[in-house]
């Protein structure tokens, strides 16, 4: 019934800095069905960004990607070669928005044209056209006056509003999936509400697909569909969003969602210890020394994703053999 | 009615370029609120009506020669004396002016361009060719500029052309290092790996997005060295290195008449004055650019 789009399959990277070998991804594990909308959670560095610029194939240096695949529409990203990927993907099949609207826009061009040259530079289009175009975008991503924005810098612009810019441009392309790298963590509250459902009517508007990546677990429940969470490295848990939220299966999941203010809580509950050094990473499940569960064998052996209920996959030995 | 089509259209335009007009009435507002800004600007702009207009404003021609009216003093008819072979002094500082601007554009010309496409490669792309670069613009900058100058001026032969191409030689660094320097923070910036999501080429990155944000830098130390290196060729001149006689050329004017310095003052003194007046010029605008294009003082956040 549903088509895949994206399949990351035991993704590897590494950073190679002076302190070490920092072992970024270990093998991470992620499908992307068409027009969904995909969650990904985690605590910072623990690979959200890294995955996102590895589909774009935009891992910059000291980063290199060890091993693994990543194939969009049935093709392997990182077989193809540079040039390629620069031409038929990015911008035209994958385009990402950032955490950072207004540094994410160029300074000293204009709105308007910088909508209009991301046009121009991937659809066949003419420069009058492009400028048309430009404004019926703007007017989609709900931005008042149009006419006057585009002819604006980006620093004139709210948080907000350079983000409505920017999706505009990186949707202008009608891409098949549009990576959100944490696109509302800069804004105020009540524009983050504002950008989200943006988002949300625009995948069924374009007819896209959206990966989410963010920390903010209330984003997630607000948005997506189906949620990935991440733990140092690692894809600890999958599944759609009611699955997560109502019945996490992961000690790390389930710390999450204690770590959350709410009425029925009395008491916050944080999860024990911190982030592990990644240039020295946990043996076996790298969760284990902060795991209530710990057993002996989580020191030993990475653990298996498991399938507990459907479409709800958890990489713990504590649902190992249960089914 | 075509009259009221124009108002239109003239309307249209400054509609469409509204930021840039406003961006243009706030420099003119900076630069009149420092007085020595508009005091070099209004030097420059002289200057440059000067050498234009030489041959109208000039009262003689400045290679004509009355070898009768040698040396004679300051006086109506010859405004600032006559030299040693009875030229009109005023008449050939004023061609002088011409002389002086000439090199210094084509020397920014040659530079500016040079140096910033040296620089953008160095600065975006690295690696070896980033050592190499930045190695040969190491080698010119280890000598003082004005030695490096005249040794390769010496090298090339004494001719106005060899010494635009001798000091160009020796100014191309400073703009690659700048531009090289510029490229390596601008290209970490959010923006351009956005640019990157969008499947632009290195190319379209470079001159698109990289090379519009290096050039406020450039064009400020551009101004800063237009002063000296109207110094540097009066100074090739002075040596003979540089314009060849009967140029009027400043440089090579105080060289010849410096033999006259103690009796007939004027013949040195003026065309230093002239010297003088130019670089200070120069130097008072470059300031005043650096100062305006400095985001804090714009917009009323500083």
């Amino acid at each position: 019934m549903q088509e895949l789009l994206l399949e990351v399959k035991d993704l590897e990277i590494n950073f190679y800095t002076y302190r070490g070998v920092v072992r970024a991804l270990n093998g991470v594990n992620l499908r992307i069905n068409k027009g969904e909308f995909f969650g990904l959670v985690g605590e910072t560095g623990c690979g959200k960004s890294v995955t996102a610029s590895a589909i774009l194939n935009l891992v910059q240096n000291p980063g290199r990607i060890e091993k693994g695949e990543i194939i969009f529409k049935g093709i392997d990203i990182l077989k193809m070669s540079k040039e390629e990927i620069r031409k038929d993907i990015r911008g035209k099949e994958i385009t990402m928005i950032m955490q950072y609207p207004i540094a994410a826009l160029n300074p000293v061009i204009n709105n308007g044209e910088q909508i209009s040259e991301a046009l121009i530079a991937n659809i066949d289009i003419t420069k009058n056209e492009a400028e048309k175009r430009t404004i019926e975008l703007l007017k989609e991503v709900n931005i008042p006056e149009p006419e006057k924005i585009a002819r604006q810098y980006p620093h004139q612009l709210s948080g907000g509003m350079a983000q409505r810019v920017m999706i505009a441009m990186m949707l202008s392309t009608k891409p098949s999936l549009l990576i959100a790298d944490e696109p509302t963590t800069a804004l105020d509250v009540s524009i983050q509400a504002q950008v989200l459902n943006l988002l949300k009517d625009l995948v069924v508007k374009y007819n896209t697909t959206i990966l989410l990546i963010t920390h903010d677990l209330s984003v997630v429940a607000e948005t997506c569909e189906r949620v990935g969470v991440m733990y140092a490295g690692d894809m600890v848990e999958i599944g759609e969003l009611k699955h997560i939220i109502d019945n996490p299966k992961h000690p790390y999941t389930r710390g999450l969602i204690n770590a959350i203010p709410s009425e029925k809580r009395t008491k916050l509950q944080e999860i024990k210890g911190s982030v592990p050094d990644l240039v020295n990473p946990p043996s076996g499940c790298r969760f284990h020394p902060r795991c209530t569960f710990a057993k002996s064998v989580c020191k030993q052996k990475k653990p298996q994703m498991l399938e507990v209920e459907k479409n709800h996959l958890v990489s713990c030995y504590l649902y190992d053999g249960q089914k | 009615m075509n009259s009221n089509n124009l108002h239109k259209k003239l309307d249209s335009w400054k509609k469409k370029h509204s930021s840039e007009i406003s961006d243009i009435k706030e420099s003119l507002f900076l630069i009149k609120r420092s007085p020595l800004t508009t005091i070099g600007l209004i030097i420059i702009l002289l200057l440059v009506c000067v050498a234009i207009f030489a041959p109208i404003i000039a009262p003689y021609n400045p290679l004509e020669m009355h070898l009768d009216n040698r040396l004679s003093s300051p006086s109506k008819e010859h405004l600032l004396g006559t030299d040693e072979l009875g030229r009109d002094i005023l008449s050939r500082i004023i061609y002088g002016a011409g002389v002086a601007l000439k090199i210094m554009l084509i020397v920014l010309a040659i530079d500016l361009p040079l140096g910033i496409l040296l620089g953008l490669i160095a600065g975006y792309f690295g690696g070896w060719i980033d050592e190499i670069i930045m190695r040969m613009a190491d080698i010119f900058m280890a000598f003082p500029r004005l030695v490096l100058a005249m040794a390769i001026g010496t090298a090339l032969g004494p001719s106005l052309r060899n010494t635009m191409i001798a000091i160009a030689l020796t100014m191309w660094p400073v703009y690659a290092r700048l531009a090289r320097g510029q490229t390596l923070s601008i290209k970490e910036r959010t923006f351009i790996e956005a640019e990157r999501a969008l499947g632009s080429s290195n190319l379209k990155i470079i001159i698109f997005n990289i090379l519009p944000l290096c050039f406020s830098t450039l064009i400020v130390r551009a101004t800063l060295d237009m002063g000296n290196i109207i110094r540097i060729a009066a100074g090739m001149s002075f040596l003979g290195l540089g314009a060849q006689p009967p140029t009027p050329d400043w440089g090579l004017m105080i060289s010849s008449g410096r033999n006259f310095l103690i009796n007939q003052w004027w013949v040195p003194t003026f065309p230093g004055f002239a010297i003088l007046l130019t670089v200070f010029a120069f130097n008072l605008l470059g300031d005043g650019i650096r100062d305006i294009s400095d985001p804090h003082l714009r917009r009323g956040q500083g």
